[in-house]
């Protein structure tokens, strides 16, 4: 897996996404990270991609603003469908709130809720378990 | 011619014999007659008595207040046995009647007089007339004016009644009951016998009587109304309530439909329905709007039953009306406040989270700063730099822990229970895998009994759990070698008993009491907020159980919780 996977950072901190960008690298598990502060541009970029190009595996915050997470999911739903099927989604929030956690349930593509600070080891052994 | 003296001698004394016979035959003749004269008059005599006896049962049967009743037979027993002074006492729960007469109620006071003749009667239980001893009235100061006392008690368990006649005759009367005959005893008996079938009729009388004036009372004073109507809703009869909650005078309701008066043209086909149900002997309990008099719109909630003639028939209903728009009004009300409450309290537990998650944000990314810091290699920091960061590192936990304990707080005085069956072990085992990252030297020595699955909330029994489990590694102690930290939970009837025990530094005596408190913290090396155990116990007491602790210094603390297993 070294070095294969593409990911992609929406989080409108973007220290949170520089950290989980220096976490990925030292796991050197990466071929490529973009990052997004901007939940809306980070859709405009999504939906415009073929399928193929998808990155592997997404970091999606909840609370952010113009889009929060899952309505970022709902949008992309109703734009390119069949783009959600294959996404790996996951949730990595410094939420507690019991309401975000049954809603992310909700959604199919969403494979991982992970609370901040994150433990990359135990995200790293679910995309392990999704990709093999 | 020559008579002989010798026959003529003879004749006289034949005849002489003869007349000495007939003297005699009737003499016996004269007793005879004497004796049937007697009897006669005896006869009569008796006839007399029971006739007496019958005029008296007659007036007992007439009377109607039971005072009278009391006189009636005392004065009988007066009349009929020439007592001089009789004393009749009835007693059933609260109602006591004391009737007497011939007794001088100057000279006498009528309680103490029959207390007395209490204490003197031997056997106060018997079928039959007891007269008291003679020596026993003697004895008595205050009975020993009369000469006998005779005393008749009648009981009834089953009505709960006592009723007792009691007979005197004093001194200058000088009646002799011993030497009262067979018949005269005979006498007696029947008529307490008869005073007592006569009483017991009177008293089933009564009995109807009363409760019939009590239900009438109390439909009368009900503050309920109640309407009776025939089988095509015809307004029969109604009490004084009814009129007053409808606005209407009796005479404005007899022989109307209740439909007519009472509802609006759209509710008649409900009542259609509920009429229909009576005449399949349905009752049944609704709500219905009607307008009174005034046109005021009100809420009723009626009991409505079937009415039944004597053949049980259907004949109509039966209605107890109640006017609930008061308290509709206020149910309405309540339940506004309640909706408002519940959307108060939702948006306070999201601003609650907003605010954690917002303070939250920065501390984290500090934290996962730090985290970089610390774990790259590439850069040499210094050793004293680095102690610089894991004391910032420290201090952002505390804080992040801080932050997630009073939301825990804030999350327990205000959500309710969320009860689902959980899976103990899993929650255990997570909670101690987390804590050996904290603390590898500390064994975990986990016990469940064969328990699984256990009903309760999920957030408050994990929160009670990472604080219990997390304070015995915390507080472990640096001088044993084998530190160990138990879990145990066993079943107790409907109760689940969880015991956390440690061989750790204990809790020094003094502040065992104060553990619980909020914003206790037993030792400077605590680095908490003091809110960990508050919210242990308030949490543990929302679940409806209770919490324990026993510690002693350097060899260990043990919590003890008791909790329901809920229903979901």
């Amino acid at each position: 897996m070294k070095n294969e996977l593409s990911f992609m950072l929406i989080d409108d901190d973007h220290v949170f996404n520089f950290i989980h960008r220096k976490q990925i690298e030292k796991f050197e598990l990466s071929k490529s990270i973009k990052s997004f502060e901007s939940p809306l541009r980070a859709l405009h970029f999504l939906k415009n991609l073929s399928l193929e190009n998808i990155p592997d595996i997404i970091f999606l915050d909840i609370n952010m603003p113009e889009l929060n997470g899952f309505a970022f999911l709902e949008k992309l739903k109703q734009e390119r469908v069949e783009l959600l099927n294959h996404l790996n989604v996951f949730v990595v929030t410094s939420s507690l709130n019991p309401e975000d956690y049954a809603a992310s349930k909700s959604f199919e593509c969403i494979k991982g809720y992970f609370n901040k600070p994150i433990d990359l080891e135990k995200i790293m052994m679910t995309v392990n378990w999704l990709l093999t | 011619m020559k008579i002989k003296v010798e026959d003529t001698m003879m004749d006289s004394k034949a005849l002489l014999a003869e007349n000495n016979i007939l003297k005699k035959r009737l003499h016996n003749y004269t007793i005879i007659q004497q004796k049937l004269i007697d009897a006669n008059d005896k006869i009569d005599r008796q006839l007399e008595v029971y006739k007496k006896i019958n005029r008296y049962v007659k007036m007992m049967v007439e009377t109607s207040s039971l005072q009278d009743f009391g006189n009636i037979i005392a004065e009988g027993f007066i009349d009929v046995f020439q007592f001089e002074s009789a004393l009749v006492i009835f007693e059933k729960h609260d109602i006591t009647s004391v009737s007497s007469e011939g007794i001088d109620t100057d000279k006498y006071d009528i309680n103490h007089l029959y207390e007395s003749i209490l204490k003197s009667v031997s056997n106060k239980n018997s079928k039959k007339p007891v007269y008291l001893n003679q020596s026993l009235i003697r004895s008595n100061t205050y009975l020993n004016k009369f000469e006998s006392v005779l005393y008749r008690k009648f009981t009834s368990n089953k009505d709960q009644y006592n009723f007792v006649i009691v007979g005197l005759v004093s001194k200058k009367h000088a009646f002799n009951y011993d030497k009262l005959n067979s018949e005269q005893l005979i006498l007696l008996d029947n008529f307490s016998v008869q005073i007592h079938s006569v009483f017991k009729q009177r008293l089933y009388g009564i009995n109807l009587k009363y409760q019939k004036d009590k239900y009438r009372s109390i439909i009368a004073n009900m503050r309920l109304g109640l309407l009776e109507v025939d089988n095509h809703d015809r307004i029969l009869m109604c009490n004084p309530s009814f009129t007053e909650m409808s606005g209407y005078q009796e005479e404005e309701l007899f022989g109307k439909l209740a439909s007519d008066v009472l509802l609006k043209k759209e509710d008649h086909k409900q009542m259609k329905g509920t009429i229909k149900e009576r005449s399949q002997n349905i009752s049944s309990v609704y709500e219905l709007t009607v307008n009174n008099k005034e046109g005021d719109e009100r809420t009723w909630l009626i009991s409505g039953a079937p009415n039944y003639d004597i053949d049980g028939n259907v004949i109509g209903s039966i209605g107890i009306h109640l006017d609930i728009t008061n308290k509709k009004k206020t149910e309405q009300n309540l339940n506004n406040a309640n909706k408002d409450l519940k959307k108060i309290n939702h948006e306070l537990d999201t601003f609650v989270y907003r605010v954690s998650h917002d303070l939250r944000t920065p501390l984290l990314s500090i934290i996962g700063l730090i985290d970089l810091i610390k774990t790259n290699t590439a850069s040499d920091i210094g050793e004293q730099n680095l102690e610089f960061i894991n004391l910032i590192d420290q201090s952002a936990d505390r804080l992040d822990n801080s932050i997630q304990e009073i939301l825990n707080y804030s999350r327990n005085s205000r959500l309710d229970l969320d009860i689902h069956p959980l899976n103990i072990k899993t929650i255990v085992h997570n909670i101690c895998n987390d804590l050996k990252f904290v603390n590898t030297s500390i064994q975990f020595d986990t016990n469940f009994n064969d328990i699984e699955f256990i009903n309760t909330d999920k957030t408050r029994i994990e929160t009670v759990l990472k604080n219990l489990l997390s304070n015995a590694v915390k507080y472990h102690s640096p001088y044993v070698a084998n530190p160990v930290v138990k879990f145990n939970i066993e079943e107790q009837r409907a109760n689940y008993i969880i015991i956390i025990s440690d061989n750790g530094s204990g809790i020094p005596k003094e502040s065992i009491d104060k553990i619980f408190n909020m914003f206790f913290r037993g030792t400077t090396k605590s680095k908490g907020t003091g809110l960990g155990l508050f919210i242990v116990k308030e949490m543990v007491e929302k679940l409806n159980g209770s919490v324990a602790v026993e510690s002693i210094i350097n060899i260990g603390t043990k919590f003890t919780i008791k909790i329901p297993n809920l229903k979901t």
